[in-house]
């Protein structure tokens, strides 16, 4: 690769990582339009920087300085006119921001018919504005485009808490005595700048893909605004600098499209595998979870089974069925605390040798990857005439969850006055998203202390859910 | 006057192509005015930017299958408008999905996909620019000289009338059809859904018809350009009138008329204008541009001088407002000197005036005049004296000052240095309906606060 | 208390202020001197221009006339000594920023321009939050976190502010009671370390209970001071009972635009 040639990538590259930086301010105040507003009204600055240019100093019409300065200037007198149009009534809000946006495409327009009129009218440099010609870029351009970038992203990266601040809670930059009209028109200014200086690179029709797409991005990989930053710069950047590596094989293929496309593709990318909102990500966690879900479900079904079995074990005319509904809803919360457990008097090794029954509220489709997921976290085994089998981890697996359904439930009947038979069934809902922490507290507000132990159902269990056991 | 001739000349040759052309752009603008209407009362007027671009590759495809027929056969008008409807379509249904992803906002969602597809349709055109004969710069920008060149096989009726013209009725046809879902939901969305109009399909049904209004007209204006007629005169009729549907027939008439004008300045004006400054050569500069610098113009035109919003009218409202003041603070000081018995000269009375109200010297006078010529006050011996009607005037001014004051003293509980000021501010907006308002619920008292007496209402 | 002879320490000084939107005055000539340590509620109907109250007095939205004095200084020298909590409303939920991140915007004042947040004001943010039990979520997108935490957050912030003089705008607006209750905690915390808060309220029915000082307002002060002095039913049929319809018909129609003849 020729030295111009890795000057004009490296110059690429680094306008595409000031794209990305400023898109990430642009879309987090909502502003994306601005910057369609501010490429497309750099067609008649550009147009008219070659004409005045043509008149001034022929020799050096055309040239990149030129170009740059026009456009910023058409730039610069959009967005005001902008602004102004939205103090219009009627015009609030984005219904002022196609005006501009159409009057000085229309203006650039009649320039270009002049220009192309004029004897000594080479609108060869102009054509590349439309849809980028990376390659066409001089190194001094590339130092130039480059320097002024720089500049912006130093400024921006200093300012860092300001704009954050603006963009977050503009109420309270204002309190806090920030000059928000000052940072707003610096910010706009240099949204504006960055704009005009990727033109020469993807065009003026698709400058705003560049600032959009891999801000964009990077919020499906994070929610933090330190990480959003780099990564949507490190996006910006390689879709750039692949856009103009893949412009330079194709000859065919124009750097704009190319780079836009690039920036698609990892958007594309971000949003199925970004790790914070990507739509794989998410299914991936969802499905995770649900299997954690029903593997609690078995557990606690098959730990309830046990135990109502070991209570007719015990007793046979004790069995928690027996337990009225009516005589259910009167009972005073120590009263439903009270009495040992049921199965107290079982030693769990027992336990551990019962065959282990899969409930049929799972569904047959999940029921092999969950037996494998409950191997897998050692909570089941096979034993060797091919029965599943509880496992001692399982087992304290099992009480833990029994703990946290019933708790829950207990304090739904006592606290939010469900009925109890609607108080399982919402816990069971619930349960699951209870954390640790959670369940310590429902422990305190209940007053229960009662070690490591279970606590009795506050509802009759099922009686089809007893079975006979062989000891 | 050199000039004048110069552009008469210009228009002197005025041809059959020249009527083509003004009736193509006339239609154009006419069809861009009906969705431009609901894409500003909407506030999205960059969704047609978004679907500007976003139609290439259809109109690429498009082209493309167009190839496969007879040169000059109609259909390649109904296979052109079909792809515009539907990338129209895929673009605003891959809008809306990514808008259901939570982080990406509708003004993202908008920016992504209009620069992607447009991505799209500018490779296609390159990688297949052997097979169609599409310059991507003409699409962009449009070339209306150029486009009614092509005409019916056989016929001198250009192809461009007839899509114009298809466009046309198919808007209007979609707007008398659909006018009242799409007003509701442009109104209040959330009770159109709740009576069963999704806001969803309105959306899609306006991509629709911006997309098929922009292909329609690609070939006039050019797909960008477009953006122009669909938001300037519709953004202009509503500064112009509360009314929606005379708001959709103004912005008709103002996209008509810069056709017309755009096309006559584009040919006659800046050629002769340029040249006068020393450049030669230019003839004719592009009409679609001219077209809507000439819609912007309008719109200028509309911001100075709308009754409601123009800056111009609002200004001289505010002038009357104050020459108001101004008369009604003379007014009051000549009715407080009388009723204190007292007479001073007329410079003296400016000068007081100027004093107790702040006005303006040159205001004063004017006011004078002004009361004068209205039969409130004369003129005599150096003096002004009130006439009967002044007196009225004048009367009910201090009548409002002084119930106010007793207002805000009773009710407001506001310190007696407060007063004044308060008072001599708001006397001037107390209209007689609210100076009986004020007067029964203070017990109609005849006496202010500082003990001066509060005179009748006549 | 008279604005001339007030101490010159106190929190908060409004003498003869008028507030108008437009043309269309809001606020009266507000006169009053708050009083320091305290707990204090500003209470009165839907539109009586409570919020307006606080705005105005910060200069977030210009005074027609009057003036607003912190400990004696306009708010542009004393902003470090000043925290003002705005409604929540105003907020995205979706920005990509954690409670932590929120919480350490108070010390944004005290930081200066062009420093980055540094470990210091983590530290502070921090703090602020355990201290509204917010300790260990800090690290949460905004969003992620239920109403009544994030009106907590924003209490964070502006204790992370380490201000004397605390302005709230509806902090239990769409919160649960129990939040409602640790906030109402938090505050008389507050007070009970020397610093004055000034909430603006809704509920006459927790005055009382959760206030020292009451400001009645609508579209002027009615009535301000002790809890137990101010809440008469005199005063409340002044706030509440809707007798301004006057003042409102005079104000609509200095805003409106078409010229009146009387």
């Amino acid at each position: 690769m020729s030295y111009n040639a890795l000057l004009v990538l490296s110059g690429t590259m680094l306008l595409g990582a000031s794209c990305g930086l400023m898109g990430v301010f642009l879309t987090l105040r909502r502003q994306v339009l601005l910057s369609d507003v501010i490429s497309h009204a750099a067609l008649p600055g550009v147009a008219m920087a070659f004409l005045l240019g043509l008149w001034l100093a022929p020799e050096k019409a055309g040239t990149l300085p030129w170009l740059v300065g026009g456009s910023m200037f058409a730039s610069g007198v959009a967005v005001l006119i902008c602004f102004a149009l939205q103090q219009v009534k009627p015009l609030w809000g984005e219904a002022a921001f196609g005006i501009p946006l159409g009057g000085f495409l229309a203006l650039g327009v009649v320039f270009f018919s002049i220009i192309q009129q004029v004897p000594s009218g080479n609108a060869a440099g102009l054509e590349g504005l439309l849809f980028g010609r990376a390659a066409a870029l001089s190194s001094t351009d590339v130092l130039l485009l480059g320097g002024l970038a720089g500049i912006v992203v130093i400024v921006c990266l200093l300012l860092r808490k300001e704009l954050l601040l603006i963009a977050f809670d503009r109420e309270f930059a204002i309190a806090q005595g920030l000059p928000v009209a000052l940072l707003d028109m610096l910010l706009t200014g240099m949204t504006a700048a960055i704009c005009v200086l990727a033109l020469p690179m993807v065009g003026f029709l698709l400058v705003v893909a560049l600032m959009v797409t891999p801000a964009a991005a990077a919020r499906f990989w994070s929610d933090r605004l330190g990480l959003m930053i780099p990564v949507s710069v490190m996006l910006g950047m390689v879709s750039a600098g692949l856009g103009t590596l893949i412009s330079g094989q194709l000859e065919y293929v124009p750097t704009g499209p190319a780079i836009v496309l690039c920036a698609t593709m990892f958007f594309a990318i971000s949003v199925c595998f970004g790790w914070s909102h990507g739509v794989v990500y998410q299914w991936w966690s969802r499905r995770l979870l649900k299997q954690e879900q029903l593997l609690d479900d078995l557990l606690r079904s098959t730990y309830e089974e046990f135990e109502a079995a070991t209570a007719k074990l015990h007793s046979p005319t004790m069995a928690p069925a027996e337990t009225g509904q009516q005589d259910l809803n009167q009972q005073s919360l120590d009263k439903r605390l009270s009495g040992v457990h049921p199965w107290a008097g079982a030693p769990e090794e027992f336990w551990l040798h019962q065959e282990v029954c899969f409930p049929k509220s799972i569904p047959t489709k999940d029921l092999s990857l969950l037996k494998q997921n409950a191997v897998n976290r050692g909570c089941l085994r096979i034993d060797s005439a091919g029965q599943w089998r509880m496992t001692e981890l399982g087992w304290q697996k099992a009480k833990a969850v029994v703990l946290r359904h019933r708790l829950l439930e207990l304090y739904l009947i006592e606290h939010a006055e469900f009925p109890p038979a609607q108080g399982d069934r919402t816990a069971d809902l619930l349960e699951h998203a209870l954390g640790p922490h959670t369940v310590d507290e429902l422990k305190i507000l209940l007053r229960i202390d009662f070690g490591q132990g279970v606590i009795r159902s506050p509802h009759p269990l099922e009686a089809t859910s007893i079975r006979e056991v062989s000891p | 006057m050199e000039l004048l001739t110069q552009i008469l000349q210009a228009l002197s040759t005025w041809c059959l192509i020249d009527t083509w052309m003004v009736v193509m752009a006339a239609l154009v603008a006419m069809a861009c005015a009906i969705p431009g209407s609901f894409l500003v009362l909407r506030r999205q007027s960059l969704l047609a930017d978004g679907v500007s671009h976003a139609a290439l590759p259809g109109v690429v495809v498009a082209f493309l299958l167009s190839g496969l027929l007879p040169a000059g056969s109609g259909w390649s008008v109904v296979i052109l408008l079909a792809g515009a409807a539907v990338s129209g379509i895929l673009a605003s249904v891959l809008i809306e999905q990514l808008q259901k992803l939570r982080t990406i906002h509708a003004d993202t969602a908008l920016g992504i996909v209009f620069t992607t597809l447009f991505a799209v349709g500018l490779l296609l055109l390159r990688t297949l620019a052997d097979r169609i004969h599409l310059d991507p710069a003409c699409i962009v920008f449009g070339n209306l000289e150029v486009a009614v060149v092509e005409t019916f096989a056989g016929t001198s009726l250009p192809i461009g009338v007839v899509v114009a013209l298809v466009t046309l009725v198919l808007n209007l046809t979609c707007l008398s059809l659909f006018y009242k879902e799409l007003l509701i939901s442009t109104f209040d969305t959330v009770f159109a859904e709740s009576i069963g109009i999704a806001a969803s399909r309105v959306q899609l049904l306006l991509a629709v018809l911006v997309a098929v209004t922009i292909v329609g007209a690609f070939q006039t204006v050019g797909s960008l350009l477009v953006l122009g007629m669909l938001v300037i005169p519709p953004a202009t009729a509503r500064l112009l009138t509360y009314h929606f549907p005379s708001m959709i027939l103004l912005s008709m008439g103002i996209g008509l008329f810069s056709a017309v004008m755009g096309h006559v300045l584009a040919i006659s004006l800046v050629g002769p204008l340029l040249a006068s400054i020393g450049v030669d050569g230019i003839e004719a500069v592009s009409t679609s541009g001219m077209m809507v610098l000439v819609a912007s113009g309008c719109l200028l035109l509309a911001l100075l001088l709308s009754p409601e919003y123009g800056a111009l009218s609002r200004l001289g409202q505010q002038m009357r407002t104050q020459m108001r003041i101004a008369e009604e603070d003379l007014l009051a000081v000549l009715y407080r000197l009388e009723e204190a018995g007292r007479q001073v000269s007329t410079k003296d009375l400016a000068s007081l005036v100027a004093e107790s109200t702040g006005q303006p010297a040159w205001r004063i006078w004017a006011a004078s005049r002004q009361l004068i010529r209205r039969g409130a006050m004369s003129y005599e011996d150096q003096h002004y004296v009130l006439t009967e009607i002044g007196r009225q005037g004048g009367r009910q001014i201090v009548r409002a000052h002084r119930l106010w004051e007793t207002f805000l003293a009773q009710r407001l509980g506001l310190r007696p240095e407060q007063w004044h000021d308060n008072a001599s501010r708001a006397e001037h907006y107390i209209s007689s309906e609210l100076r009986h308002e004020l007067s029964n619920d203070l017990m109609r008292p005849d006496q202010d606060p500082q003990g001066r007496q509060i005179p009748p209402e006549s | 208390m008279n604005a001339e002879n007030s101490p010159p320490d106190s929190p908060l000084v409004i003498h003869d202020m008028t507030v108008a939107y437009g043309r269309k005055p809001v606020l009266w000539n507000i006169d009053y001197v708050s009083p320091s340590r305290k707990l204090i509620a500003i209470v009165g109907p839907n539109g009586a221009g409570k919020s307006t109250l606080l705005k105005a007095a910060l200069g977030l939205i210009p005074r027609q006339n009057g003036e607003a004095l912190f400990f004696g200084q306009p708010y542009q020298k004393v902003r470090q000594k000043v925290a003002y909590v705005p409604q929540r409303s105003s907020v995205d939920w979706d920005f990509p920023i954690s409670a932590l991140e929120v919480a350490a915007m108070g010390c944004y004042g005290r930081m200066g321009w062009f420093r980055p947040v540094n470990r210091d004001a983590k530290n502070t943010a921090l703090a602020a939050l355990e201290q509204v039990g917010l300790g260990d979520v800090a690290r949460r997108q905004i969003g992620q976190l239920s109403g009544g935490q994030q009106q907590r957050v924003f209490l964070a912030r502006a204790l992370a502010q380490d201000a004397d003089l605390y302005l709230m705008d509806e902090p239990f607006a769409a919160v649960d009671a129990t939040t409602e209750q640790s906030i109402v905690a938090m505050l008389q915390a507050l007070r009970d370390r020397g610093k004055t808060t000034i909430v603006v309220h809704h509920d006459l029915q927790t005055v009382s209970e959760y206030f020292d000082e009451v400001l009645l307002l609508n579209l002027r002060l009615i009535a301000a001071g002790a809890v137990s002095e101010v809440l008469t039913p005199q005063n409340l049929k002044a706030t509440y009972g809707g007798q301004l319809s006057i003042l409102d018909a005079v104000g609509q129609r200095m805003s409106a635009r078409q010229s009146v003849t009387s």
